[in-house]
């Protein structure tokens, strides 16, 4: 498939991140995985994702960070990103920080797909 | 000691000096004195240290200058009793000095006369009872100072328990999803055949571990509630909704439960409900603790019901789940939503405990303004249900004052303010902003909503404690507008009503309340 949708997925739990990436393996993605903040941001800024699956709780880097960073930059400001944490409390934060959903852990792969599809859709809509 | 009879030590190295003393003493004829004489300082500390002497007359030229020394001395080891200082003749300039060293007087030698030295004594005595006065009230002061301390250190190792508190909780969340994440999406993917094909027998084996994950989540959740519930860190956001949407929100879990365990799961939702007013997460809580508890305690095949109906109180909508299980024994069932407490046999308590489930299932109801029921009956099968109130402010405003003064027993203020944003802002910019709002007030608190925009707000403070919420709502706003560079938050202007001691003025606060409510055209919906 040549216009695979690109997605990065990015949590500190390996397990998490492989399990994830099957699921949007399977949905017909194009996944990539980082394993912390930093290197999500550097996976950004390889090739811009059309959406980020983000961990919030990550050493180095948390996933709070990384929402402020991508907003904060133009060519990253707009990039869909859907939050899975296992910290439901983080909701608020998250969404505020400019999240497009939020997913607490452990979610429902079904919810993780419609959330993606949907962030994705917004994203082209004019 | 007696204004009449008097121990007078004099502290004098003159032996004619002191008898002169003596008998002006015994010449007053409305005092009643013993005379204690003694010649050196030394002496004078003895005589201090055993007996208990009223008077002190000190000579102050007790061999060069010892005796002003002597009167330092005295003070400075705290002896309050009244000194008189004697001095010569012509020696008024160290008659100066012994007043700025604590004598509470003092007496020229030649200058003796009755009356002179009565007026002295009394003067002295005044002194000395003023003495013990400032010492008890500087006493008093410390004492209160370091129970100030001590009070302000307590508060703050509270404030630093709660934090840890919530953090602790919130830790423990964190540990628990983890790896309850992890074996969920394993077991789906295998289940769902990404990795490869599966029989029907392992996906009937995956299935059982996907439910059981799903108990064990909830269950996370229960205890994670339960404890917040303690610690009082539950906040609740309180809107009007429907009774559909909140059963919308639990259906597909409930129905993916009812078929696991092969039970027959219903819905009957009475027409033309009007619209509530609750915390549609916590409700849609309530309503999946006590619907998995029915689906557990349902044979196969048996069937949950899940209703919404009027209530016989009137403005009150009752949300039921009936099942026709095994029925509680009617011994139990006045126990039964109390902690870890389970109704039925031992071979059902083994396997199947819920009773954290209903515990926080009556808790929510309550922060939602509703009460919790059960009626049962063995062999026939329970039915668990609650009431919900109906979207109507000043319905609302009287449940909510209700439960302000079942908890505080002493004077508890309520105050009333308005939020309002721009005429402006979109609705986007308005959910946001009600997002926000209802995040940042306490559960005590209570705030009700505007279609048009724009929010009544009652806090459960005094005049300090809403300038302290006020202004860290003022923060919080600033703080979430930095981190969303975007999208800001709109600016609120807080618009302040008044303040009320609930157990007094509680009618001219709903009278408040009510006029807010016809102002921004609320109604009953």
């Amino acid at each position: 498939m040549p216009d695979r949708r690109r997605l990065l997925v990015i949590d500190d739990d390996r397990k998490i991140a492989q399990a994830v990436a099957v699921r949007l393996k399977a949905a017909g993605y194009d996944v990539r995985i980082a394993h912390d903040g930093d290197a999500g941001l550097t996976a950004v800024a390889e090739q811009l994702p059309d959406a980020i699956v983000l961990d919030l709780r990550m050493p180095i880097r948390d996933g709070l960070s990384v929402l402020h960073a991508l907003r904060a930059q133009e060519e990253t400001a707009d990039v869909p990103v859907v939050v899975l944490s296992a910290s439901a409390v983080d909701k608020n934060s998250a969404l505020h920080a400019g999240a497009q959903y939020f997913l607490p852990k452990p979610h429902d792969s079904k919810l993780l797909l419609a959330s993606i599809e949907s962030a994705l859709g917004n994203h082209v809509a004019p | 000691m007696s204004y009449d009879h008097f121990k007078v030590l004099a502290i004098e190295d003159d032996s004619g000096d002191a008898e002169l003393l003596r008998r002006h003493l015994e010449s007053i004829s409305t005092f009643d004195t013993t005379f204690i004489h003694a010649t050196t300082p030394q002496a004078a500390k003895d005589v201090l240290s055993k007996d208990t002497v009223d008077v002190i007359f000190l000579d102050q030229m007790l061999g060069a200058d010892t005796g002003m020394h002597l009167l330092s001395q005295l003070r400075d080891s705290g002896e309050l009793r009244p000194i008189i200082a004697m001095t010569g003749q012509g020696d008024e300039y160290m008659a100066r000095d012994s007043i700025r060293n604590g004598a509470d007087d003092y007496l020229v030698k030649g200058d003796l006369a009755p009356e002179l030295l009565r007026r002295s004594i009394e003067n002295a005595i005044g002194g000395f009872k003023r003495r013990q006065l400032e010492q008890i009230n500087a006493k008093l002061a410390k004492d209160l100072k370091q129970k100030n301390e001590s009070l302000k250190l307590k508060n703050r190792r509270l404030a630093e328990l709660y934090d840890t508190a919530h953090e602790f909780v919130d830790n423990v969340s964190h540990e628990f999803r983890t790896p309850l994440t992890v074996i969920k999406e394993f077991t789906s993917i295998l289940y769902d055949g990404l990795a490869g094909d599966v029989s029907a027998e392992q996906q009937e084996y995956l299935a059982t571990v996907l439910d059981r994950v799903d108990d064990l989540a909830t269950m996370v959740d229960d205890m994670l509630d339960i404890s917040k519930l303690e610690a009082g860190l539950l906040g609740i956001a309180r809107k009007v909704c429907t009774v559909r949407e909140v059963f919308d929100r639990v259906q597909k879990t409930l129905e993916r439960k009812a078929a696991s365990n092969q039970v027959h799961l219903a819905t009957n939702i009475a027409e033309l409900l009007p619209s509530i007013y609750c915390d549609p997460e916590k409700i849609g809580r309530v309503i999946i603790n006590l619907a998995i508890n029915a689906i557990k305690f349902s044979d196969e095949g048996g069937k949950v019901t899940l209703w919404a109906d009027k209530d016989s109180e009137l403005d009150t909508i009752r949300i039921g789940i009936s099942d026709n299980g095994p029925g509680i024994d009617p011994d139990k069932v006045s126990e039964i939503f109390d902690r870890f407490q389970q109704a039925g046999g031992e071979i059902r308590s083994s396997t199947k405990g819920f009773g954290l489930g209903l515990n926080i299932a009556r808790e929510l109801v309550r922060l939602n303004f509703g009460d919790i029921d059960v009626s049962s009956e063995l062999g026939e099968g329970s039915t668990f249900s609650f009431t919900v109130p109906v979207y109507d402010p000043q319905l609302l405003i009287r449940r909510y004052l209700e439960r302000i003064q079942s908890f505080c027993e002493n004077a508890q203020y309520v105050s009333l303010f308005v939020v309002k944003v721009a005429a402006t802002t979109d609705t986007l910019a308005l959910e946001d902003a009600e997002r926000f709002l209802q995040h940042q007030i306490r559960r005590s608190d209570f705030v009700i909503s505007s279609p048009s925009g724009g929010w009544i707000v009652v806090a459960a403070s005094n005049q300090a404690e809403l300038g302290a919420l006020m202004s860290r709502i003022e923060s919080a706003r600033n703080e979430a507008n930095r981190n969303r560079p975007g999208s800001q938050l709109p600016q609120l202007t807080f618009m302040m009503r008044g303040n009320w001691l609930i157990h007094e003025d509680s009618q001219e606060f709903v009278e408040a309340f009510e006029s807010e409510v016809n102002e921004l055209g609320l109604t009953y919906a």
